[in-house]
C-alpha cells in the first residue's frame, strides 16, 4: 500500500475508533412496557417550529408548553410522575419533524408528543406515531385529514380544523343574505385550499354567488394586483383565509386601496397578528380560534397571564398550554400512563382548556373549541392591544358530523 | 377590461417592477464590473428591511424617520458591503475565480441571514408609513396606493441616477473602463481597488434600498430572502447579464405581465417570471444573439457560448 | 492516453482517492453494532447528503460546471420514488430505478439548453429550475400532495420505525453501489475527458471533444446520482414534501463538497460525515444553524480550499496555494 493512501486510511481508522467509542457511550435507554414505572418521569416531546415558515410564533408555543408543565409539576405531577418537556425544532418541515419525533420515540423513550404549527408535519408525525409506536400526540393543526382515520388514532386536535373554520365562515356570510356577490381571497397553501373548499361547499344553495376566487402567494410581498382585481369585481363581501405574515401584507396593501371600506371584509384575524400591526384594520369583521388570554375568562386563561401580556394574548401559548393539559388530564382520567388507555379515556371526554370545559369528539379526536368573532377595535378600548369588540363566541359543535 | 382596472393593474405592475429592478440592478452592477455573481443579494434585501424596522422603531414612522431610513439604511449596508469586499473579495480578483467569489457571497448570505435571526429573533416585524403616505389617490376611476406611486417615482429617480452616474460622471467613466480593461486602468494611475469597493458598495446599497421600500408593505420576516432572489436572478438573465437597460426592460415586462396575469389566475401570475424568461431566451437563441448591451456593461469573461464557436 | 490502473503509482493514487470513502463505508457498515438508533439515523442522513454532494462534485469538481440546482434532481428522485410506489404499486427498488430514469430524462431535456449557457447563467438557471419544480410540487395537490406532502407507502420490511437497521443497510447498500459506479466512471477515459473540459474547454474542443455532448452526459449522470439520494431519503423520512427542492439542499451539497475536497472522489463523502457531525453537535447548542454553516463555508474557502481530504494526505497542508475553483479559459 502506498504511503499516502496508507496514511489516509490510518487517519480515518483512528477517527473511526474515536467516533465509535463516543457513540458506544450514548446507547439508547430502551422503551420498556407501556406503563411507566412508579416515580418515573413522563417525558413529553414538543415539536416547536423554531426555524422555518411559521417560526414567528414558535417561542410563544414553547412558553405555553413550559408553563403547563411547570404548573403540573408544582401541583405534584400527574399520578405521582413528574413531567419533563423535551423541545425539538421541527423546522416546520415533515422530514425534519418525523426525524425528531422518531428519535424522541425510538431513542428517548418518549410516549407523549405535542406541538408543531405545520399541518404537514402533524400529518406525517401522526402516521409515524399511530402504528406501531402507540404514542399520544396532541397538536393544533387545521388539516382535517390528519384526524380522518377514525377513533383508533392516537392524535388529538386542539384547534378547529379547516372544515369547521370554512363552515363557520359560510354560516356568517349566509347570515347576511343581502350580500349577493362574494369574493374569496385564500392563502395559496394547503390550509387555504382546505378552508376554501369547506367554505364553498357550505355556501351551496345560499343564493349568494362566489364571483371570484384568488389564491394569494404564500409569503408574497405584493398583493396589490390581486386586491385591485377583487375590488374591480365590486363584491358585496370578501372572505379571506390569508394568515399570519400574509395578513399583515394584505391589510397594509388593502387599506389604501379600499379593501376594508369599499366592501364588507371578513376573514381570519388572529390576535397575535393584529396586535403586531401598527395600524390594525379597525372596524373589520375578524375571527380567531386561538385561545388568546383576553378572550376567555377561565381559570386557565388567568394562568396564562403569568406569561407576558403579548405572549398570553398571542394565542399560540394558549394552544400549547392546552396540548399539554390534554395529555395531563388524559393520564389522570385513565389513571394510567399507558398511551392506549389514555387515548380511550380522552375520546368522548370533556376536558378543561383555556377556552373552558370542552368535549373531545369520539369519532375524530377533535376538541370542539369555540371560534371567537368580532369587530376589530384598536388599542385603548379596555385592552392595551387591538382586539374584537363586541366579541362573540361560536359553539362549533354544530359543525361536526359525528 | 375597464379603464380603471387597466390603470390599477398597470400601476401595481410598475410597483412590482421597480422593487424587482433594485435588486437586479445591484446584481448587474456588481456582475458587470467585478464579475461577481452576488448570491448575498437576497439577504442584503432582507437586511435592508430589518434595519428599516430598527430605524423606524427609534425615530417613529414620521417623515423624518423615513427620510433617515431611506438614506441611512442603504448607506450603512453599502458600508458593510465595502468592508466585505475588502475583507473577502479583494484577494480573489488577481486569480480570476468567479466560482470562489460566488461561494464567498453564498457564505456571506448565510452569515447575514444567521445574524438577522440572532439579533431580531424569528418573530416578524412591522413598520408603518407616515400618515401622508397612507391611503390612495384616484385616477380616472382607479384607486392607486400612494405608496405604490412613491415607489414608482423613487424607482424612476434611481434608474435615472444609475444612468447619470454611469454616463455623466468621471466615476462612471472609470467604472465602464474597468469592465473593459482593469489592468490598463491601473496603469493609468486609477486606484482600481477603491473603485471596485465603491461599485460593490453601491450594488449592495441598491439591494438594501429595495428592502427599505418593501418593509412597510408587509411583514418583515426571514421569508424575504428567497422571495427576492429567484425573481431577481430571472430578471438579470432575461435582460442579459450585466445589461442595465435589459434588466430594466425585463423587470418592467415581468412586473406588468404578472400584474395582468393576476386577473386570470394567481398560479399563472406566479409563473410569469419563468414564462417571460423562457420566451426571451428562446427568442434570443433563435435570433442567434447573446444579449445586447446598451450600457457597455457586459460579461467580461466566460467561455464563448457554444453556438458562437462550435456548431 | 495512459491506462488508469495497473501501474504502481496509479494504484497508489487510486487508493489515496478512494481510500477515505472506503474506510468510511466500512465504518458505516459496523455502526449499528455499536451505536444507538439516534446515530444510525444520523448516518442515514449523511448517506443521503453524500450522494447529493457526489452528484454536485461530478459536475463541479470533475467538469467545472457550477450547478446550484442539484436539489431539482434530488427532489425529482424523492417524488418519483414515492409516486411510483404509491400510484404504480412498484417495489421500492423498481421505483427508485424509475425515479433515476425520470431525473435523467428531465436533466437531458433541460440540460440541452442549460449546458450551452455561459457559466454564471448556468448557476442561476439551475437554481431557477429547482425553484420552478418546488412551485410545481406545491401546486399539484392531486398528484404530489401539494403543501401537505406525500406520505410514502413503504413495505413493512423497509419501515424505519419497525427496523431502523434494516432500512439503514438498504440505504447503505444502494449508496455503496452508486459510489462504486461513480468511482469507476471518474477514473475511466470518460472521466479524464471531463477533467480535460474543466481545465480548458476550448482546448478540449480543438482536440475534437464534443464538449456540449459530454457536459450533457455528465449533467444527466449527476442528476441520476442526486435522484438516488432523493429516493433513499424517502426511506428515512417516509414523506416527501416540496422542500426537497429547496435551494439549501443545493447549497449544502456545495458546502459538503468543499469541506471534504472538491474534485476528489472521497471529498463529498468525508464532507458529508463532517458537516453531519458539526450540525448534529452544534444543533444541540443553537438553532441558528445558518450562522454555523456560513462560518464553516467561509472557513473552508479562505483557509482550506482543498478540503479535509487534502489534509489526510501527507505532504499537503490545509492551505498552501489557494485552489482555483474556475477553469482556465
Amino acid at each position: 500500500m502506498g504511503r499516502s493512501a496508507g496514511a489516509s486510511v490510518t487517519a480515518i481508522a483512528l477517527a473511526a475508533i474515536v467516533l465509535a467509542s463516543t457513540l458506544a457511550g450514548c446507547g439508547s435507554s430502551g422503551s420498556g412496557s407501556a406503563q411507566l414505572a412508579p416515580g418515573a418521569t413522563v417525558k413529553i416531546g414538543y415539536l416547536a417550529s423554531l426555524t422555518g415558515f411559521c417560526s414567528t410564533f414558535s417561542q410563544e408555543y414553547v412558553k405555553g408548553a413550559e408553563l403547563a408543565v411547570r404548573r403540573a409539576n408544582e401541583q405534584g405531577g400527574v399520578l405521582g410522575h413528574k413531567l419533563q418537556l423535551i423541545v425539538r425544532d421541527d423546522k416546520a418541515t415533515p422530514t425534519v419533524g418525523v426525524a425528531q419525533a422518531r428519535d424522541l420515540v425510538l431513542s428517548g423513550g418518549v410516549k407523549y408528543l405535542a406541538g408543531t404549527c405545520s399541518s404537514a408535519v402533524g400529518k406525517s408525525v401522526e402516521q409515524l406515531v399511530a402504528n406501531p409506536s402507540h404514542v399520544i400526540y396532541a397538536l393544533g393543526v387545521s388539516d382535517p385529514t390528519v384526524f380522518s382515520a377514525g377513533p383508533e388514532i392516537y392524535a388529538f386536535n386542539t384547534i378547529p380544523t379547516a372544515q369547521i373554520e370554512g363552515r363557520n365562515a359560510a354560516a356568517y356570510i349566509r347570515a347576511h343574505p343581502q350580500w349577493k356577490r362574494i369574493a374569496v381571497m385564500s392563502e395559496d397553501y394547503s390550509y387555504g385550499y382546505q378552508v376554501t373548499a369547506a367554505f364553498r361547499q357550505a355556501m351551496r344553495g345560499s343564493g349568494q354567488t362566489i364571483i371570484s376566487q384568488d389564491y394569494l402567494p404564500s409569503g408574497g410581498t405584493d398583493y396589490t394586483p390581486y386586491i385591485d382585481k377583487v375590488l374591480a369585481e365590486r363584491p358585496d363581501a370578501v372572505y379571506s383565509t390569508v394568515i399570519t405574515e400574509d395578513t399583515v401584507t394584505l391589510v397594509k396593501q388593502g387599506l389604501p386601496l379600499g379593501l376594508f371600506s369599499k366592501t364588507n371584509f371578513f376573514g381570519i384575524m388572529d390576535y397575535g397578528t393584529i396586535d403586531a400591526m401598527p395600524q390594525p384594520p379597525v372596524g373589520v369583521q375578524g375571527y380567531t380560534f386561538y385561545p388568546s388570554s383576553s378572550i376567555y375568562h377561565t381559570p386557565f386563561a388567568r394562568e396564562l397571564e403569568a406569561l407576558s401580556p403579548a405572549v398570553a394574548n398571542g394565542g399560540a401559548a394558549g394552544d400549547a398550554f392546552n396540548q399539554i393539559q390534554l395529555i395531563v388530564q388524559g393520564i389522570e382520567k385513565a389513571r394510567s400512563t399507558d398511551p392506549t388507555k389514555v387515548r380511550d379515556a380522552l375520546a368522548g371526554a370533556t376536558v378543561q382548556t383555556v377556552q373552558g370545559n370542552v368535549e373531545i369528539h369520539r369519532c375524530n379526536h377533535e376538541v370542539a373549541m369555540p371560534i371567537a368573532m368580532g369587530t376589530i377595535v384598536g388599542p385603548g378600548h379596555a385592552l392595551a392591544f387591538a382586539h374584537f369588540n363586541p366579541l362573540r363566541l361560536v359553539d362549533t359543535n354544530k359543525y361536526f358530523e359525528c | 377590461m375597464s379603464l380603471a382596472t387597466f390603470i390599477g393593474q398597470l400601476f401595481a405592475g410598475l410597483g412590482l417592477a421597480f422593487v424587482l429592478f433594485f435588486t437586479a440592478a445591484g446584481l448587474n452592477l456588481v456582475w458587470g464590473v467585478l464579475g461577481v455573481m452576488n448570491f448575498a443579494a437576497g439577504s442584503v434585501y432582507m437586511l435592508g428591511a430589518y434595519l428599516t424596522t430598527s430605524v423606524i422603531a427609534r425615530l417613529g414612522a414620521s417623515a423624518l424617520g423615513w427620510t433617515v431610513a431611506l438614506i441611512a439604511v442603504p448607506v450603512a449596508v453599502a458600508a458593510l458591503g465595502a468592508v466585505a469586499e475588502v475583507a473577502l473579495l479583494r484577494r480573489t480578483y488577481r486569480v480570476q475565480d468567479e466560482n470562489r467569489q460566488f461561494m464567498l457571497t453564498l457564505a456571506l448570505s448565510y452569515l447575514i441571514a444567521g445574524a438577522i435571526v440572532l439579533v431580531f429573533g424569528t418573530h416578524f416585524r412591522t413598520v408603518s408609513l407616515p400618515g401622508a403616505l397612507n391611503g390612495g389617490w384616484n385616477l380616472l376611476g382607479a384607486t392607486l396606493s400612494r405608496y405604490t406611486v412613491v415607489t414608482i417615482v423613487l424607482g424612476l429617480l434611481v434608474t435615472v441616477g444609475i444612468w447619470l452616474g454611469l454616463y455623466r460622471t468621471r466615476a462612471g467613466l472609470l467604472t465602464r473602463a474597468a469592465v473593459d480593461d482593469r489592468e490598463m486602468l491601473a496603469v493609468l494611475g486609477v486606484n482600481v481597488d477603491r473603485l471596485y469597493s465603491a461599485v460593490f458598495a453601491v450594488g449592495i446599497g441598491l439591494g438594501a434600498l429595495g428592502g427599505v421600500l418593501i418593509a412597510p408593505q408587509g411583514a418583515v420576516s426571514t421569508n424575504l430572502e428567497t422571495t427576492a432572489l429567484v425573481p431577481a436572478f430571472i430578471v438579470v438573465v432575461t435582460g442579459g447579464l450585466g445589461n442595465m437597460t435589459g434588466a430594466l426592460l425585463a423587470a418592467l415586462a415581468i412586473g406588468i405581465l404578472q400584474s395582468f396575469a393576476a386577473l386570470h389566475d394567481a398560479t399563472l401570475a406566479q409563473l410569469t417570471p419563468y414564462v417571460v424568461m423562457s420566451v426571451v431566451l428562446g427568442a434570443r437563441a433563435l435570433a442567434g444573439r447573446r444579449g445586447w448591451s446598451l450600457t457597455g456593461l457586459r460579461s467580461p469573461r466566460g467561455e464563448p457560448a457554444a453556438g458562437s464557436t462550435a456548431g | 492516453m495512459a491506462r488508469m490502473v495497473g501501474t504502481g503509482p496509479a494504484r497508489r493514487a487510486m487508493l489515496a482517492d478512494g481510500g477515505p470513502a472506503l474506510a468510511l463505508l466500512a465504518l458505516a457498515a459496523l455502526l449499528p453494532t455499536v451505536a444507538s438508533s439516534e446515530y444510525v439515523l444520523l448516518a442515514a442522513s449523511m448517506i443521503v447528503t453524500a450522494l447529493t454532494a457526489v452528484s454536485f462534485n461530478l459536475l463541479f469538481g470533475y467538469t467545472g460546471m457550477f450547478s446550484f440546482g442539484q436539489a431539482a434532481f434530488y427532489g425529482l428522485g424523492a417524488y418519483a420514488t414515492a409516486l411510483l410506489m404509491g400510484e404504480a404499486s412498484l417495489s421500492f427498488y423498481l421505483a427508485l430505478g424509475g425515479a433515476v430514469l425520470v431525473a435523467v430524462v428531465v436533466a437531458g431535456a433541460s440540460g440541452a439548453v442549460l449546458v450551452r449557457m455561459e457559466p454564471v447563467a448556468f448557476v442561476m438557471l439551475t437554481f431557477a429550475l429547482s425553484a420552478l419544480l418546488e412551485f410545481g410540487a406545491e401546486h399539484t395537490p392531486r398528484l404530489a400532495g401539494g403543501d401537505s406532502g406525500l406520505i410514502a407507502s413503504l413495505p413493512e420490511g423497509l419501515n424505519v420505525v419497525l427496523d431502523v437497521n434494516g432500512v439503514y443497510y438498504a440505504m447503505l447498500g444502494v449508496a455503496s453501489a452508486v459510489l462504486a459506479g461513480v468511482f469507476v466512471f471518474v477514473r475511466s477515459r470518460a472521466g479524464l475527458i471531463l477533467r480535460g473540459i474543466r481545465e480548458d474547454a476550448l482546448r478540449a474542443r480543438t482536440l475534437g471533444v464534443e464538449v456540449e455532448r459530454r457536459k450533457l452526459g455528465v449533467f444527466a449522470l449527476a442528476a441520476g446520482v442526486a435522484a438516488v439520494g432523493g429516493g433513499l431519503s424517502v426511506l428515512s423520512s417516509q414523506i416527501v414534501y416540496p422542500d426537497v427542492f429547496d435551494w439549501k439542499i443545493s447549497a449544502n451539497a456545495l458546502i459538503v463538497t468543499l469541506l471534504g475536497g472538491v474534485g476528489t472522489f472521497s471529498g463529498p463523502v468525508v464532507g458529508a460525515v463532517a458537516l453531519g457531525l458539526i450540525d448534529f453537535y452544534v444543533g444541540r447548542l443553537t438553532t441558528d444553524t445558518l450562522l454555523v454553516e456560513g462560518l464553516v463555508l467561509l472557513a473552508v474557502i479562505l483557509l482550506a480550499p482543498r478540503g479535509i481530504v487534502a489534509w489526510l494526505r501527507p505532504g499537503r497542508g490545509w492551505g498552501g496555494v489557494p485552489r482555483r475553483f474556475t477553469s482556465v479559459k
